[in-house]
């Protein structure tokens, strides 16, 4: 399937698109969705792999019964087969005011991850939903349509409708990862697009996903001014979001020190998903997407 | 140690002011990002924002207090008590004659003096003393010895060129007299050389250094300038005017004379190298004004190019003569020319309405107010007679005396004197071995000449003395006021009032008030400024002139030798001397310094 659509253009290149194509999500536990779907279960049904026998009780399906078997034992046993089920696929994605940042802003950064991980699963015949936070009035017909997205062939009002977002305003990290883990409640695979800068910390809100039992993978986005700020001076750096001040005198003598200080902000949030079972990933908002999708994301375990 | 300048130490509040700078918020630029919470941590691993913590490991600040503090202690002026090797005592002598106006040289000769005085002010070492000597009319000394530069400087700076002759001998002479007994003395002569008085000293072992100023030029002056009434014709006057040409090419001019800024006359006159030209206009003017004469022409000194003269008619001395009969004296008295005479046997009026009141031989009731010439008389208020003293010889004269001069006693015989004892405000000028003959003096505003004998009763009124004295006596008692002076020349007038105030109008419009002395003499002596001055007391006022008029002066070619006696030379130094200091560099970098060191903190910023 080919898209070229104008908007596809600058969200992923069709080129992106065909190698996403080969591309499947990688999920440790089996499914516990209730819809039908392609992905292993624990729960049993119709398919063709065969799972186990048990004794026939009447009102069973006779076309289970295992008429080889009652012709040696004299006795009806029905063959079990492992139901197929889909994988849900959740997209927290961050679109507070800290997320425009950036020459290639991080918001649209997150957005190309967004795009790619939801089409890889879209393609997987997964159900894929994103929950952009905060959620602004403006765009809530878009994210209501990004909800519970089936199929490859909604791929192209995906991506439609994940272009329409656009971030601003301030957020309750946390709170939004407990809401949004309420309501999806089938454990699945969580992605959170977001970097972390939050007054509040993030540790509960990843918590409130890894208590589900979902699956859940982090990719910080940080811009390359926020990595290596190019801005010197006497300055009074003014918060996007809560608009508080800071007076810092900042010059490129203690560049090393401030970078000290962002490697040591990036390894304590690593160090928190290691500890949860969280997939981490940190990601600079101007690097190229397909070295991050193929190489970093498939390293870190989203899909091979 | 010790310090000349401890006060300064109140600078050392600026020390805690530069901390304050430091803790102080700076103007900062505003920055938008996306959140401030690793700037946060930032700052909380860099401890920087607990006030003290910023100081720590500061170099930038600690230079700076450094720097300041040293600057403290400069200012406080520490010194440590020694014995030192005595700076040199440096005499600056400064022409402010007319011929310094000359401007032959960029400005003038003047302020090139200046600005080479200035630059040997900028070289003084600390322990150099100097006194700055103005030689122009008069010589004063501006500044006594000092070593402190601002002084000199600002002693410098008020030093106002004058119209003035110049008169660098009395300077000089002065400055041998501050430098006598001390050693390493300079006299430093800041002059063009145009001086005529220089012949009469002598150069000893005075260290004096001739710094020569311009270089000469064309130059067309007047050099005398006067008002007389025309003998042939009654009631006109007569400016007679020399012109003289102190260059070595013809020059020409243009002649104008003004009555009261009138023009009553104007020609051209062309002048030979080194010559003079007399010129004489008439004028039908009666009144009394200022006949004023100007040159123009462009050559290099102004000041002689204008003069003004006085077109005064002079009013007759009234002298009103109390006498029995006195034959020789009469005689005496209407021999002189400005005389008005009136004779009368008694004084009936003790304020008669006359300059001079003679007494002959005539004690008057109420002795007479104004001057008086009493002869063989006396006011029992003064004297006090102890009968007559018989054929006293004359042993003593004072021939100084104005009037005295030209009178001889040789060859007087005197038969007898009035013995009395002189009051304290009279001196005697003629005496004999006890007694005075002849007294002067001034008492209460008014002078009195006291003759104490009775001419009938000597020889004196046979011999050529007696008229001689008469007219030197009444020159005496009424003064004539001399209204035409040369440029530093005093102006005196008698009045009546003692202490009465007189606001004189100087030429360039200032006005100086003043007030007669005890005496009730009015004496006026800054007359620098040449030009018509005018002096009003009470409701009457009266003018005069001031003029340069010197030939000397004129000559403006700067002489390279001065000749000082008979054998005295002292060239023209061509360079001058002067140490310069370098502290100011050392600040001027230290200041650089500090200016670069802000830049590069700015730039480590930036």
């Amino acid at each position: 399937m080919s898209l070229d659509s104008e908007f596809m253009e600058t969200l992923i290149s069709p080129d992106l698109i065909k190698r996403l194509e080969q591309l499947q999500l990688l999920a440790r536990r089996r499914s516990k969705s209730t819809a039908k779907g392609e992905r292993r279960s624990r729960s049993q049904g119709q398919s063709v792999e065969f799972a186990d026998y048990r004794n026939y009780v009447p009102g069973d399906d006779l076309r289970s019964i295992d008429w080889n078997l009652f012709g040696r034992l004299d006795r009806l046993f029905l063959k079990l087969y492992e139901e197929e089920r889909e994988l849900p696929l959740t997209i927290y994605l961050d679109a507070s005011e800290s997320m425009s940042f950036g020459r290639v802003t991080k918001f649209d950064f997150a957005r190309q991850i967004a795009a790619a991980v939801g089409y890889v699963a879209l393609c997987g015949f997964d159900r894929v939903t994103v929950e952009p936070f905060p959620l602004v009035d403006s765009q809530k017909i878009f994210v209501g349509e990004l909800h519970s997205v089936r199929g490859r062939h909604s791929s192209m009002r995906f991506f439609d409708n994940l272009n329409q977002l656009k971030p601003g305003g301030s957020v309750d990290f946390n709170q939004a990862l407990r809401l949004g883990a309420i309501k999806n409640r089938d454990p699945g695979v969580v992605v959170v697009l977001s970097d972390f800068l939050n007054l509040d910390g993030y540790e509960t809100g990843l918590k409130s996903l890894t208590n589900r039992g979902s699956e859940v993978h982090v990719v910080q986005i940080l811009s390359e001014e926020e990595l290596e700020p190019s801005t010197y001076g006497d300055l009074k750096v003014v918060d996007s979001e809560t608009g508080a001040e800071q007076e810092v005198t900042f010059g490129k003598y203690r560049l090393k020190t401030y970078q000290a200080t962002v490697h040591k902000y990036c390894l304590r949030l690593r160090e928190f998903c290691q500890a949860r079972g969280v997939h981490y990933q940190l990601a600079q908002s101007n690097m190229p997407i397909d070295d991050f999708l193929l190489k970093a994301m498939r390293t870190g375990g989203m899909w091979r | 140690m010790n310090f000349l300048n401890p006060e300064a130490l109140a600078f050392a509040v600026t020390l805690p002011i530069v901390i304050i700078f430091y803790l102080l918020k700076r103007r900062r630029v505003a920055h938008l990002v996306s959140s401030t919470i690793i700037w946060k941590s930032f700052l909380n691993e860099t401890q920087a924002n607990s006030p003290f913590q910023k100081l720590r490991h500061n170099w930038l600040l600690i230079i700076q207090l450094i720097f300041l503090s040293l600057a403290i202690f400069a200012l406080i002026r520490p010194y440590f008590s020694s014995k030192i090797e005595s700076g040199r005592f440096v005499v600056v002598i400064l022409d402010v004659s007319a011929s310094m106006q000359a401007t032959d040289v960029s400005l003038n000769r003047f302020e090139l003096a200046k600005g080479e005085v200035n630059k040997m002010i900028d070289g003084m070492y600390d322990n150099d003393q100097m006194v700055l000597i103005l030689s122009g009319g008069n010589t004063e000394v501006r500044q006594s010895p000092t070593s402190v530069k601002a002084i000199l400087k600002k002693a410098l700076d008020q030093v106002k060129v004058t119209d003035s002759p110049t008169r660098l001998l009395e300077a000089i002479k002065l400055s041998q007299n501050l430098s006598r007994n001390r050693p390493k003395v300079e006299v430093h002569l800041f002059s063009d050389g145009v001086s005529s008085d220089l012949d009469a000293f002598e150069l000893q072992d005075l260290n004096l250094e001739y710094h020569r100023l311009g270089k000469g030029g064309g130059n067309i002056g007047i050099t005398s300038l006067e008002v007389r009434s025309n003998p042939e014709q009654l009631g006109q006057q007569s400016v007679f005017a020399t012109i003289g040409n102190f260059s070595t090419n013809t020059m020409s001019s243009e002649v104008s004379l003004f009555f009261d800024d009138q023009m009553i006359g104007n020609r051209r006159l062309t002048v030979r190298p080194t010559n003079t030209a007399s010129l004489v206009f008439s004028s039908n003017q009666r009144t009394n004004g200022v006949f004023r004469m100007k040159l123009k022409n462009d050559d290099f000194l102004q000041v002689d190019n204008i003069g003004s003269v006085m077109g005064l008619t002079r009013r007759n001395v009234e002298v009103l003569l109390i006498t029995k009969g006195n034959v020789f004296l009469e005689k005496a008295l209407r021999s002189i020319d400005d005389v008005d005479l009136i004779v009368k046997s008694s004084l009936t009026d003790s304020t008669p309405n006359v300059d001079v009141v003679v007494l002959d031989s005539i004690r008057p009731t109420v002795w007479p107010s104004g001057n008086v010439m009493a002869i063989n008389t006396q006011s029992t208020n003064w004297f006090q007679p102890s009968g007559l003293l018989e054929s006293p010889p004359i042993v003593d004269w004072k021939s100084a005396h104005p009037i005295l001069r030209f009178v001889n006693f040789d060859n007087v015989q005197v038969a007898q004197s009035l013995n009395s004892k002189l009051p304290t405000w009279m001196n005697p000028i003629v005496e004999t071995q006890s007694v005075p003959l002849i007294a002067v003096g001034e008492n209460d505003a008014n002078r009195c000449v006291w003759v104490g004998f009775n001419p009938l009763d000597s020889t004196w009124p046979l011999r050529v003395s007696f008229p001689i004295f008469i007219a030197n006596a009444i020159d005496w008692l009424d003064p004539k006021i001399v209204t035409n002076l040369s440029a530093g020349e005093p102006f005196s007038m008698r009045m009546a009032e003692k202490g009465s105030a007189v606001i004189v109008t100087l030429p360039d419009g200032e006005i100086v008030e003043t007030s007669t002395m005890g005496n009730g003499e009015f004496v006026f002596a800054d007359t620098f400024q040449q030009g018509v001055y005018h002096a009003k007391y009470g409701t009457n006022e009266i003018s005069f002139c001031v003029n340069l008029l010197d030939a000397s002066e004129s000559a403006i070619e700067s002489r390279d030798v001065l000749k000082l006696g008979k054998y005295g030379r002292v060239e023209a130094t061509l360079q001058l001397d002067a140490d310069k200091e370098l502290w100011r560099w050392f600040a001027i970098t230290c200041l650089l310094l500090l200016v670069f060191e802000w830049w590069f903190y700015h730039r480590r910023t930036a």
